[in-house]
């Protein structure tokens, strides 16, 4: 039985950002130099090495120009990926609005925080985990297929819903936004002009342990609910430990006329659709299960690995949400984003007397739900610690936080000072101090002007005394 | 007739059944009641915050806010 190694983990998010300019309809943010922007956006408590923070963030712009922020790796889900996360929103709000101040064509910018527009164009929303390379030497249907089935059965609980206008003209409400584009179970592509895997096969792990890999799902929903964000990487980590320790054939959907590597993402993606939640499909058990039934299963197999006494309680709040599920979904609208979208979505139908999603007022819920920020030149007159907390206090999503989601949000605190400062449970804190000596910093290496890189694995938390490291001026 | 007696026979199953809710499942169907209400209150103030947001915005919201691809 594998060791129980912490989960490293981590995201990657490309915002959604629109800017309004003068005399000029508006737009996705576009950025004349890159560079120019990183350096005139800086807070002054940061300093960079390249893409790298030292907050020990990675901040970067991306593939179709997006605007890409990696949170530093952590062990921890609340204290740890939810936390750094809610920091990340105020830092990319805090550098927007540094830029709007810095420009003069901007009047307004929209930040937000969803991976589908209404033109049903995608960009990404990553998740990172490790995992033991032992136990799952592949990224494959052979290794991965639980997890596969976690992925595809969970879209109620774990997806930011959307309202989808679908080719006939109508509009209807998905649990999932990212799991539309997916069409294939593995495969190493990313973009969408080629075709989007459920789990992904990138195999870029960042370290120099060989017993380590790196699991890249790129079909997830970015979160409101720190609730969501936090069962997100907690299950998906549950599940992992039920693979890594040799449970993870115990459940098998049956493939049927499905073509090799689609069976997994063809049921992501009807479940993610099928607000009804009563699709039975063929398990090779000889069973027939709906999503809710599966994601029974799945607890039962995880319930039998040894686990870390954080997964403990993630794998409690996951029982006591299937159990609430299925006695009515509705249950579930003060924890999971796609049916507290659901449950706002069903309150102005009543008000507005509308039973069409494609109403005006029904797409403003489904745009501002992820809205982090707006943005306006005269917020950025004068910007200090505060100017980002007040910005983002105005906004829905903090809405959301402090009355459907407040049970489960972190301390102000704690996710402030997470805003200018690295968490210390992994090599994070390391880069973090290697940056402020002025070393140079990738990932996983530090190096100094003619000296060999210093190699840093991910879960070594120490950081060298000042006289053992050389400094750059 | 038949009717009318099944439907009071009904009627006494039903006083049957109320009055064997215990004091702690009348304390929870009432924080549940109350936790309906607070849920109710708190979804109706955001439609409200929403609607606001909508009209500070209007503009924006007509035109869309559509991106380019990415992963």
């Amino acid at each position: 039985m594998a060791e129980i190694q912490p989960r490293v983990v981590a995201s990657e998010m490309e915002w959604q950002i629109t800017a309004t300019l003068k005399d000029s309809p508006p737009s996705q943010l576009q950025l004349e130099s890159a560079p120019q922007f990183f350096n005139s956006s800086l807070h002054p408590g940061i300093l960079r090495s390249g893409e790298m923070l030292s907050n020990g963030a990675r901040h970067y712009q991306d593939v179709g120009s997006h605007l890409e922020y990696a949170t530093p790796e952590d062990t921890r889900f609340e204290e740890g990926v939810v936390t750094n996360e809610l920091a990340s929103e105020l830092f990319v709000i805090d550098s927007l609005a540094r830029h709007v101040k810095s420009t003069e064509k901007i009047q307004k910018i929209f930040l937000s925080k969803r991976v589908i527009d209404e033109s049903n164009t995608a960009w990404g929303y990553h998740m990172n985990l490790s995992a033991d390379r032992r136990s799952i030497p592949k990224v494959s249907d052979e290794y991965l297929h639980l997890y596969g089935l976690h992925l595809a059965t969970s879209q109620a609980m774990l997806g930011s819903g959307m309202i989808q206008q679908e080719g006939d003209g109508s509009a209807r409400y998905h649990f999932g936004q990212k799991i539309s584009c997916v069409a294939a179970d593995f495969n190493t592509n990313t973009t969408g002009s080629s075709i989007r895997p459920l789990i992904n096969m990138r195999d870029e792990p960042h370290t120099n342990d060989e017993t380590m890999r790196r699991l890249h799902i790129i079909s997830a929903d970015p979160h409101i609910s720190p609730w969501a964000t936090r069962m997100a990487f907690g299950t998906s980590s549950l599940v992992l430990r039920a693979i890594e320790q040799g449970y993870g054939n115990d459940l098998r959907m049956d493939q049927g006329a499905h073509t090799d590597n689609t069976a997994l993402s063809w049921l992501a993606r009807t479940n993610a659709s099928d607000i009804s939640m009563r699709l039975k499909v063929d398990y090779t058990d000889g069973g027939r299960y709906t999503a809710l039934e599966a994601q029974h299963k799945i607890i039962e197999i995880v319930e039998r690995a040894d686990m870390t006494d954080e997964e403990a309680r993630v794998l409690e709040e996951w029982k006591r949400a299937v159990a609430d599920m299925e006695q009515d979904l509705m249950l579930l609208q003060d924890r999971s984003d796609a049916v507290a979208k659901l449950a706002l979505l069903q309150a102005a139908m009543a008000r507005y007397d509308t039973k069409d999603l494609s109403h005006v007022k029904l797409r403003g819920i489904d745009e501002t739900y992820g809205q982090i920020a707006i943005i306006n030149r005269e917020d950025v007159q004068e910007i200090n610690n505060e100017t980002a907390i007040d910005i983002h206090a105005r906004s829905i999503p903090h809405r959301l936080r402090t009355s459907l989601f407040r049970h489960a949000m972190p301390q102000s605190a704690a996710i402030e000072e997470r805003v200018l400062n690295p968490p210390d449970t992994t090599r994070a804190v390391v880069r973090a101090y290697h940056i402020r000596r002025g070393a140079t910093v990738d990932w996983k290496r530090a190096t100094y002007p003619g000296l060999r890189p210093i190699v840093m694995h991910p879960l070594d938390n120490i950081v060298p005394p000042a006289e053992d490291t050389p400094e750059s001026a | 007739m038949s009717q009318e007696r099944t439907s009071k026979a009904t009627e006494h199953r039903e006083e049957e059944a109320i009055a064997e809710v215990s004091p702690e499942q009348q304390r929870a169907l009432g924080e549940q009641a109350a936790r309906s209400t607070e849920l109710v209150n708190d979804i109706d103030s955001i439609l409200d915050e929403v609607g606001e947001v909508l009209e500070a915005n209007a503009e924006e919201f007509v035109m869309g806010f559509r991106q380019k691809g990415g992963q």
